[in-house]
């Protein structure tokens, strides 16, 4: 009953390597995300750029510049769009990360927020 | 030095002690919230509860009614809102929670996340932009 690909995001904001940090900030504030994945041009994941990356060049934020790459975490916990839904329940409750890129072929296609999780429990309550 | 009360969000959704867990759980979801803090009738903070406070209870189905106290971290890390902003920056940017309450005398009075202070310092950034723009203009 618990289908991944039923729950998941299909509308994700997603950047690539080379988009400018400053457009991932505005993307940020703009669209209330809390973290955005960054693909390859194959659509394969590369990284992910969170709210938390960007507070870490806060520093020199007002004169930010260059690709997201340099900003991304790299290390990314991914999952594939057939994996057990549950299983990704139990990662975002367990790990400090609130979301987990979802990937067919390993193409970007999907995410799943602790959000999503939420909502999708909670609707038919609702 | 910037206060946390210069960037604060003052539109907070609070939760009571004794609310039912679901309710709370309701909350986030209509708001599009990911944490709320919690406080008691006196608007005392006693609390927060968060996203992922509440994911196991959900995901595991069983049936575990209780209240926001139950489910609830009550050892929360908060703010004065004449604290140095710098301090609640470094706290959000090496902590792993993504929101801070701010406090006046020990009552809530506003939260501060990641985003709130992104978009302070986007918006600082224009301003230096139009700043910069009209020193252009200026001299041509």
């Amino acid at each position: 009953m618990f289908e991944t690909r039923t729950i998941m995001s299909t509308d994700v904001v997603a950047v690539k390597r080379d988009t400018p940090v400053r457009d991932v900030i505005d993307l940020i504030v703009t669209k209330d995300i809390t973290g955005i994945p960054v693909v390859n041009d194959d659509g394969t994941l590369a990284g992910i750029v969170t709210e938390r990356d960007i507070l870490s060049l806060l520093a020199d934020v007002r004169y930010a510049t260059g690709p997201v790459e340099q900003y991304m975490t790299r290390d990314v916990v991914a999952f594939d769009v057939e994996e057990d839904f549950i299983a990704i329940c139990e990662c975002v409750t367990k790990n400090h990360f609130r979301r987990v890129p979802i990937l067919s072929e390993g193409k970007l296609v999907g995410i799943v927020s602790r959000s999503d999780i939420i909502k999708y429990i909670t609707s038919p309550l609702g | 030095m910037t206060k946390a009360k210069a960037v604060m969000n003052t539109r907070v959704i609070s939760v009571n002690k004794d609310e039912d867990i679901y309710e709370a759980i309701r909350m986030m979801a209509l708001n599009n919230i990911t944490g709320l803090p919690v406080v008691d009738e006196n608007e005392k903070l006693v609390g927060v509860i968060t996203e992922k406070d509440v994911l196991a209870l959900l995901y595991n189905l069983e049936d575990r009614p209780g209240t926001v106290k139950d489910f609830m971290t009550p050892d929360v890390v908060c703010f004065d809102q004449e604290d140095d902003l710098n301090s609640i920056v470094e706290t959000l940017r090496t902590k792993h929670f993504r929101r801070v309450p701010i406090l006046d005398k020990g009552r809530l009075i506003g939260i501060i996340s990641r985003r709130d202070i992104i978009g302070y310092i986007r918006d600082l950034k224009h301003e230096d932009q139009a700043l910069k723009d009209s020193l252009l203009e200026l001299v041509f």
